[in-house]
């Protein structure tokens, strides 16, 4: 930053150095132009000046003709004449040569000057430079040819002035007088092209004088403009010069409060960045190109328990399970590695216990201060995602292994997901039935009720089970027994619904056949009971009347038979009653007479009926009913038989000085619980789930206890009857509660 | 910063404008040089005005008699045409092959200038020129076309030395001699026509017409001379002189064509 402060300012000096520079060497320039031309223009006055010399020297000389001219008409001799001739001749060569120059420009020697104050003659040399373009003059032009012309007039005037001369000689005073006018009239037309000669050397004048008007305006507006210029270059520069230096100052001052401000903006920023790592859950490590570990951050600990300062220096290979990669890492072919893939890495690192975590990491590639590379490594510890997903992979095997299907529908019924045993058995493929309703499968069997309530349930947000006739694709009825759950996502709000179904076409018509023979075999029962009763109550009747007739005895011997016969023909007939009781329940045959029932005395009437068999064996009866029963809606004598069974196990499969305790509880849901508790034998474990199972005893050894074993699903039968439930707790060996619920009366409701 | 040397850059640039400097030398437009007759100087002055507008040129004119203005264009042998007020000037230097090509454009018609409305009832005839009562002048034959031709007529007349004599002063141009009537220094005069037109002069004199017999007109030619270095420019002078336009302008001062 100090460097790029220092070059800052360094530009800004260079800059101002060049401006200075800039500034002496223009005005040193300007000042060098500014003597260049006001000499060139200085040159030009004198110039312009020889010139005017040149053209007063052409005026006199013109003046001097003009004499001549005159001088030549008035000569006396021809001597006299030829002398002024010549020397007019004389004044206008010279006049010519002066012309010549002022014209073209050039160096004339001009003789025959006279010094007006000592009347000496003497020479001048002039020289004068013609510049600018090539312009015409009109006044030189006319000059020349009237000087020209001037030849043709002295010639003449010579002629005239001899002839003159001549005539006067021979003193022919007549044709003297006529020349003399001649001559007279001849210089008369003569003297305009004098004057016109004098009037041209006056309008050379002219131009000269108004030249060196002009030249002299010229470096006067010359001056006065560069002054001016020079002046406001000065304060421009000047302003500039100053303005620069303030402005290096300031900005200096600014690109140093940038510096510091910068600085603390890069510290902020720098803490900011380093607090945003040190708390992300990744694990950000940067390594070299070897792969040495130059930083990591601190969420290596939570997630490898490694400490960061003591890996540094360590290469990231040796993080990294062998099998994957071994102790070293070719960083760059990693690198290259993941961009191929475009995805990220999965590593499987160990951690400070030793225990692998999978990690998904991606690296990046920097380049260094120096050039050189680097690598930045983001890892994320994806164990329990991996757990996750495999764990998802199993349920989802499980939804796409199970023989039931699963459908799972949106909000709206639409068909989102089906299992394959859903296509195996409607015959609709996933792609038939997916973006589909549900109502592909209606057959119109099931009452449209069903699915009214169905629905009902289900946007309820509660769970529906029931049975419903289903059309396959080919067009097959079946039923499938279903459990419809609404799915409710993290808000609470039911999202889909998903249906699981079984086709029970067959179960249900194997249920059907099975009830069909049961009943049938009911029927049978309950026909050959009535059948075996009758010739049974004939030999009970009649044994019974062999035992108490006085009219005829019996002998002892034939007492004890008939008594065996007697009591044989009773077990038979109890035996036949309960067949009978089953299969008319089973039939449906039974009226249940349900009515409000006290309940006290019919339960005193049962443990007093018991009471004699207790005692048999020493069994200690209990009834520990509450005094205050509520009526129950109950059939009395079922109410009794069920009472009865219970209490008579109890005591018939209890050992000798046991207990049997009756008790009754009150629930919440409306029902009175009995329970039957006793210390008895107990049921084992494996043999409890047959309890309820017809003709099947739950006993060690059922010939040592009498018992048809029918007892316990007629009891269950008929407490299902009174709307009720049965069950039972026990342990082989410690006893058994038998309990049963029937619903008693409110009497609010 | 970049602002700031802009600016003084600008200031720089605008100090180091050239035209605050003009060059002494002057400018550089070219130049014709048309030696004209100061008779006809009017009309050749407008022409020139519109062609230096058409064809950014300056054209010059040294204005004189055709005599002087021959003499001239000799002894400098430069200039580009030559417009005489008498087609005889421009003879020998067709010989010469002076002149290379010519365009006659009018005449120009002689006669008698008086005072204006003649107060003196001065009769249009030569023999005025001779009536002691009137102070004359006329044009010396040497230099100038009008009095090359006054000469002519005059000698024709059998009058001329006579009226040299009586002359007040023989006039190197035309000029002269409108001069000499303007400021009546004289009484009559032999001119052209056309000076009556010249700016100014129109109600400061009166042209008597000579008699129909002894009429003096001279046709009016250019000539495009050798040496001309600007024959493109030469060629439209002439050629404009002949437009409609053209034949306007010297007619507006007094020439016939």
């Amino acid at each position: 930053m100090l460097q790029g402060f220092n070059s800052d300012i360094i530009r800004k000096l260079i800059l101002l150095i060049t401006l200075f520079v800039i500034t002496f060497v223009g005005f040193h320039l300007g000042q060098n132009m500014l003597q260049q031309r006001q000499q060139y223009l200085h040159e030009l006055l004198n110039n312009e000046n020889v010139r005017l010399e040149l053209v007063h020297i052409a005026q006199k000389k013109a003046l001097a003709m003009n004499m001549k001219f005159a001088i030549m008409g008035n000569s006396a001799s021809l001597e006299e004449l030829n002398f002024h001739r010549t020397k007019m001749l004389s004044i206008r060569y010279e006049l010519e040569k002066v012309i010549k120059v002022i014209e073209q420009g050039g160096t004339v020697r001009i003789n025959n000057l006279k010094n007006i104050n000592t009347g000496s003659a003497y020479v001048v040399t002039k020289t004068y430079h013609k510049y600018g373009v090539d312009r015409i003059n009109t006044v030189i032009f006319e000059f020349k040819a009237r000087l020209a012309a001037l030849t043709d007039v002295v010639h003449r005037l010579r002629s005239i002035v001899e002839e003159k001369l001549v005539l006067a000689e021979e003193g022919i005073t007549q044709d003297t007088l006529v020349k003399i006018v001649e001559l007279e009239n001849f210089q008369k037309v003569s003297n305009p092209l004098f004057t016109s000669i004098l009037n041209d050397s006056r309008m050379l004048l002219d131009q000269s004088y108004l030249e060196l008007a002009r030249i002299r305006q010229i470096d006067k507006d010359f001056r006065y403009t560069y002054k001016k210029y020079e002046l406001i270059l000065k304060i421009t520069f000047f302003t500039g010069f100053l303005l620069t230096a303030v402005l290096v100052l300031k900005s200096s001052k600014k690109i140093l409060q940038q510096m510091v401000h910068g600085q603390l903006k890069l510290d902020k920023s720098e803490r900011h960045y380093r607090r945003l790592i040190e708390n992300m859950s990744d694990i950000i490590s940067i390594v070299d190109v070897s792969g040495v570990i130059l930083y990591a951050s601190p969420s290596i600990e939570k997630v490898l328990g490694l400490q960061s300062k003591d890996i540094l220096g360590h290469n990231i290979g040796e993080l990294v399970h062998p099998d994957e990669l071994g102790h070293s890492m070719d960083l760059s072919v990693v690198y290259e590695h993941q961009l191929e893939t475009d995805s990220p890495l999965e590593y499987h690192v160990v951690g400070a216990d030793g225990d692998y975590r999978t990690l998904e990491v991606n690296i990046q590639k920097f380049q260094n201060d120096d050039n050189s590379d680097g690598f930045i490594f983001t890892g994320r510890d994806i164990s329990l995602r991996k757990f996750a997903e495999e764990e998802r992979y199993r349920l989802q095997m499980v939804i796409e292994q199970a023989p039931i299907c699963v459908v799972i529908t949106d909000i709206n019924g639409v068909i989102e997901y089906v299992n394959p045993a859903f296509e195996q058995v409607s015959g609709y493929s996933y792609s038939d039935a997916v973006g589909q309703n549900p109502r592909i499968l209606k057959s119109n069997e099931t009452p449209n009720e069903i699915f009214t309530e169905l629905w009902q349930t289900v946007t309820a947000g509660k769970v529906w089970s029931g049975e419903i006739i289903n059309k396959k694709k080919n067009g097959e009825l079946y039923t499938e027994s279903i459990i419809v759950v609404p799915i409710k996502g993290s808000n609470g709000e039911v999202t889909r619904y998903a249906a699981i179904t079984e086709d029970i076409s067959e179960l249900i018509f194997e249920k059907q056949r099975a009830e069909c023979a049961n009943l049938a075999k009911s029927k049978f029962l309950s026909q050959m009971s009535h059948e075996l009763r009758t010739p049974l109550n004939a030999i009970n009747g009649f044994s019974q009347l062999m035992l108490k007739s006085k009219k005829n005895p019996l002998t002892e011997k034939q007492q004890n038979m008939t008594k065996q016969i007697n009591t044989a023909g009773q077990h038979l007939l109890e035996l036949i009653n309960e067949v009978l009781d089953l299969a008319r329940i089973e039939a449906g045959e039974v009226v249940m007479s349900m009515q409000p029932l006290q309940l006290s005395e019919p339960i005193e009437d049962c443990m007093a009926l018991i009471q004699s068999l207790a005692e048999e064996k020493n069994i200690t009866l209990k009834n520990e009913c509450s005094e205050r029963l509520p009526e129950v809606v109950a059939d009395e004598t079922k109410f009794r038989q069920i009472l009865l069974n219970l209490l008579s196990n109890a005591v018939k499969y209890n050992k000798s000085d046991g207990s049997v305790i009756l008790r009754t509880e009150t629930m919440d849901t409306g029902f009175l619980r009995f329970s039957v508790i006793d210390d008895g034998i107990g049921i084992a474990l494996e043999k409890q789930a047959e309890l309820f199972v017809p003709f099947t005893r739950a006993i060690e050894n059922p010939d040592s206890i009498e018992g048809s074993g029918i007892g316990m699903t007629i009891a269950k039968q008929l407490v299902e009857n009174h709307g009720g439930e049965i069950g039972f707790s026990s342990a082989l060996n410690k006893g058994s509660t038998f309990w049963f619920t029937l619903p008693f009366l409110d009497k609010n409701g | 910063m970049k602002i700031l040397l802009c600016c003084l850059l600008l200031v720089f640039l605008v100090a180091c404008d050239m035209e605050t400097f003009p060059e002494p030398e002057g400018e550089e437009l070219p130049q014709v040089l048309v030696y004209s007759d100061i008779a006809v100087l009017q009309p050749v002055k407008e022409i020139a005005a519109i062609i230096e507008k058409t064809h950014n040129c300056e054209v010059v004119i040294i204005s004189s008699n055709a005599g002087h203005l021959l003499r001239t264009l000799e002894i400098n042998h430069e200039g580009d045409i030559y417009f005489p007020g008498c087609s005889s000037y421009l003879s020998p230097l067709l010989e010469l092959g002076v002149v290379t090509n010519m365009m006659a454009v009018g005449y120009n018609i002689a006669g008698f200038i008086v005072w204006p409305e003649n107060p003196k009832q001065i009769p249009a005839e030569f023999s005025s020129l001779l009536n002691p009562e009137y102070k004359i002048a006329i044009a010396s034959h040497i230099v100038g076309s009008i009095g090359r031709d006054t000469k002519r007529a005059l000698t024709d007349q059998g009058i001329y030395s006579e009226v040299a004599d009586k002359a007040l002063f023989l006039a190197l141009d035309s000029q002269e001699l409108v001069d000499a009537i303007t400021s009546k220094d004289v009484d009559l005069v032999v001119n052209w026509l056309s000076t009556k037109y010249l700016p100014g002069n129109n109600d400061k004199m009166e042209f008597l017409p000579f008699p129909a017999e002894h009429q003096l007109k001279h046709q009016l030619i250019m000539g495009q001379l050798l040496y001309s270095k600007h024959p493109e420019i030469v060629s439209a002078f002439f050629h404009f002189a002949i437009t409609p336009e053209g034949k306007e302008i010297f007619r507006k001062y007094g020439f016939r064509n």
